[in-house]
């Protein structure tokens, strides 16, 4: 089972009874910044927030930005296809990686792409690997694509009384179009519960916060922040806030970042969950979610990547208390399947791992799940990568047998029309 | 506690480490980068949320208490710089403390192991003990015995790294607080308070100039002073080493002593004392006839540079010619969360010559006895510390505790280097008198 700082949230790197743990937070170099290719060699241990470190002292610019950046390793980023705040306007990990040097399951060392920003011979290996949660190969090596730093940034934060006001506010922006670096939702229970923890002198009676940040040349950002101002005025926000400089956006920042301590301290277990619809059915799936909260008396709190559909209602609870414990499951599969209703995925950017591995097949069907266990079965034979995980390992239920006529009609219907 | 979870738990019922407090960790792992035995290590045990995963095993009944749970347990340095870094708020003081208690009950060691380790930490015990200790390091330093010690190297034939350990006691001549320092002393003109303070266990004697400039300082701010002879020590040492019964009975004295003096706040001017004194409400809560005494004693406690300046203490302004720096003492900035007070008194005194250094609040490695128990490990801290101070530029560094203050000394004298180490309070007491603030 391969390990890096182990801050997954999804059981990738959780071994199973008779596993063997790989962690390679030791292998940390970084080994080759290129100016003029605009990449960076590393290993696969190496921090993310390090890697930024490095690459904006040299004006360059790492764009995927995980929340646990500042202890995540790369190889951890690969393997989970890693997300961020800027996956909006700048995608996701698959987006930045360029080549793999890779240990396979059958032993053999393999590299794959490299630093042509052209390149079609054969099968994109590469980006099979990006997301494969440790369950293909250990990479050893990860060459990554990077972007001149961006001169400018601003933020912006809005508070609403209703929701909906929120939600279409947000619309607006995309559709203007303006994409932001960053544009990211805050429910009202997750307002509260960072005002109580962090004093920041939020507005308690505000149903929704938005949080948006711009980017790029000067001029770009300056006229960017003027459009979604406009646009928050238009839908009733309550206070907007843009910052002058770094700090105010930093200050500004605050609250996003301090969502996830706040709900955490609440309740002893903290169950962060990651899915993601279609931008235009993000309305609904919040909807669905307070529905989901109201009936089973769940304390959640949602918040999330607004800008991308990508959603983390975070449930609360205390272990200890089975009711509890059975409450949440059953939250927690209510949740998922309503993103499923509305087309999204039941994982944005934390995996499958352990903890979603029974929900695959509703996802990508069978024909897909198969798919991916040939894969699996073809790279490692031996079944020695990762074992148990993203697959499920429990009996497969495919429907009642169909003993009437009409169930087989409907059957058949259903498989060829 | 269901007694479902009692039956399966490998933990002693006496002090086990509360259930609901370990999983409040939700194993995010943002305290590793913060941690100093896992940045040396990198190992997941040797981190918080690895010593938590080990708690949580033991807990479950999965683990049970064996002694590798007890090096790791002893291993961290108590610096509590994850619970800064916590998102959760998991209180790590409680659970290392408390597992330090199990790791005893388990493994009380050797008869000749319990002996000296009663016998040591006793002195800190009886304040008499200690006050002998002290005579007889006074003495050690006087007839020369220090220098010939010294000169000789005779040390270094001794298992234990016992030279490097001797280097770091200091070598001016100690005078004890209680010779300097009066039971009362007055409130330079109006009184606007009573305070206590406390003299301290190795602070009574091997930082007098240091608690002086306290109560100095204290009474020019217009408080009474009450500095008990009696005080000794407030059994931080004790808790830390997993000695809670000791670390009580302590604790009780402490309370009752100030209770009975009818101060209006305790001022601290060791952190880690102050930090364990804003604990005892939590030492003492399951004790009935303690808890409600322990919650407002700990409610008057006050680290000093806290006290002064939200007591509103005028400061003198652009008065250091050096360059100074800060360090963050452990159980300043993580265990009270105090980092603003001690800057914004060096920042008014230095002004422009203010600088910060990098990793301010990384760990010294004195962390209280872990110089003496994992020496090398300590050095190495201690040797990032000391590059961090001269690459800052600096000529004088606050610091405000007495374990900081004695590892910073010796690893800046190690390194042959001019730069100063002084406590906060000393630098202030020093400009006010330049400027004649005293009568």
């Amino acid at each position: 089972v391969p390990r890096g700082s182990g801050t997954g949230l999804s059981g990738g790197s959780v071994p199973i009874e008779g596993c063997v743990v790989l962690i390679t937070p030791k292998m940390n170099r970084i080994l080759e910044i290129d100016p003029l290719n605009l990449t960076a060699m590393v290993e696969p241990g190496v921090l993310t927030a390090d890697l930024h470190q490095a690459v904006e002292a040299k004006g360059l610019f790492y764009p995927p930005d995980p929340s646990s950046m500042k202890i995540c390793t790369l190889g951890g980023n690969v393997a989970e296809n890693s997300g961020g705040l800027r996956g909006l306007k700048y995608g996701v990990t698959q987006d930045y990686i360029l080549g793999l040097e890779v240990v396979l399951p059958t032993g053999e060392v393999m590299w794959t792409g490299g630093k042509n920003s052209k390149d079609v011979a054969g099968y994109n290996l590469r980006r099979m690997f990006v997301g494969s949660e440790g369950t293909l190969g250990i990479f050893t090596r990860i060459l990554v694509k990077l972007l001149p730093k961006p001169q400018a940034k601003k933020t912006l934060t809005a508070f609403f009384r209703k929701e909906s006001q929120a939600m279409e506010a947000a619309a607006a922006i995309i559709a203007h179009p303006v994409i932001p670096a960053t544009l990211e939702f805050l429910d009202q229970t997750t307002l509260r519960c960072v005002e109580d923890y962090a004093k920041l002198g939020l507005p308690r009676d505000a149903e929704a916060m938005l949080l948006v940040e711009t980017d790029g040349h000067p001029a770009v950002v300056e006229e960017e922040a003027k459009i979604v101002a406009s646009i928050f005025q238009k839908h009733g926000a309550s206070s907007v806030q843009t910052s002058k400089t770094l700090e105010e956006g930093a200050k500004l920042f605050s609250a996003r970042r301090a969502a996830f301590p706040a709900l955490a301290r609440l309740k002893p277990t903290t169950l962060l969950e990651d899915i993601s619809v279609p931008r235009s059915e993000l309305p609904r799936m919040v909807e669905a979610i307070h529905q989901i909260r109201d009936r089973h008396g769940l304390l959640i709190g949602t918040f999330g990547h607004a800008g991308d559909g990508n959603l983390h209602p975070t449930l609360l609870l205390d272990e200890r208390v089975p009711e509890e414990l059975a409450q949440m499951k059953k939250a927690f599969a209510e949740v998922v399947e309503a993103a499923i209703k509305l087309g999204g995925s039941i994982t944005g950017e934390h995996g499958v791992g352990l903890l979603k591995r029974d929900f695959l097949p509703r996802q990508a069907g069978a024909a897909g799940v198969e798919t991916m266990k040939r894969f699996k079965a073809a790279m490692d034979p031996n079944n020695i990568l990762n074992p148990g995980k993203m697959f499920s390992t429990s009996p497969r239920c495919e429907g009642r047998m169909p003993l009437k006529k009409e169930d087989m009609d409907k059957v058949l219907q259903e498989a060829f029309f | 506690l269901s007694p479902a979870e009692q039956a399966v738990s490998n933990f002693f019922p006496t002090d086990k480490p509360e259930s609901g407090k370990i999983i409040d960790c939700m194993h995010c792992g943002v305290c590793l980068t913060t941690c100093p035995t896992y940045i040396l290590t990198g190992d997941e045990k040797s981190s918080p949320r690895g010593r938590i995963a080990l708690m949580r095993e033991i807990d479950k009944g999965r683990l049970t208490l064996s002694e590798g749970f007890d090096q790791e347990m002893f291993f961290c340095l108590g610096c509590l710089a994850c619970t800064t870094a916590c998102p959760a708020g998991v209180d790590y003081s409680h659970l290392i403390e408390r597992s330090r208690a199990q790791t005893l009950q388990a493994h009380p060691g050797s008869f000749l192991d319990r002996t000296i380790r009663n016998l040591v930490f006793s002195c800190f015990e009886k304040p008499k003990r200690l006050k002998l200790l002290g005579k007889l390091f006074r003495l050690y330093q006087v007839t020369g015995l220090q220098w010939l010690v010294r000169m000789s190297g005779i040390l270094k034939l001794f298992p234990g790294r016992l030279a490097d350990k001797e280097a770091m006691l200091p070598d001016e001549v100690v005078s004890f607080s209680s010779e300097v320092i009066p039971q009362i002393t007055p409130a330079q003109g109006v009184q606007k308070t009573k305070v206590g303070v406390l003299l301290g266990c190795v602070m009574d004697f091997l930082f007098s100039k240091e608690n002086q400039a306290t109560v100095n300082v204290l009474a020019r701010n217009g408080c009474q002073v009450y500095a008990p002879k009696e005080g000794g020590c407030c059994g931080a040492l004790h808790a830390h080493a997993g000695l809670l019964p000791q670390a009580r009975e302590m604790a009780k004295k402490q309370i009752e002593l100030y209770k009975k003096a009818g101060v209006d706040k305790v001022v601290i001017n060791s952190a880690g004392c102050g930090a364990a004194m804003k604990e005892y409400v939590h030492w003492l809560e399951s004790d009935p006839q303690w808890a409600e005494r322990a919650k407002a004693f700990s409610a008057k406690v006050r680290d000093v540079q806290e006290y002064l300046v939200e007591s509103g203490c005028e400061l003198p302004k652009n008065v250091l010619s050096e360059k100074t720096t800060y360090h963050d003492a452990c159980h300043l900035c993580h265990g009270q969360k105090i980092t603003q007070q001690p800057r914004q008194i060096l920042k008014s005194l230095a002004g422009e010559n203010y600088v910060e250094m990098v990793n301010p609040d990384r760990c010294c490695g004195s962390a209280g006895i872990y110089n003496v128990t994992h020496f090398e490990e300590s050095m190495k801290l201690l040797d990032d510390k000391v590059a961090n101070i001269i690459q800052s530029g600096a000529k004088v560094v606050g610091v405000a505790n007495p374990g900081c203050l004695l590892q910073i000394q010796y690893g800046l004298k190690k390194t042959r280097s001019s730069v100063r180490a002084e406590h906060p309070v000393v630098l202030l007491e020093k400009t006010m008198n330049e400027q004649g603030l005293f009568f």
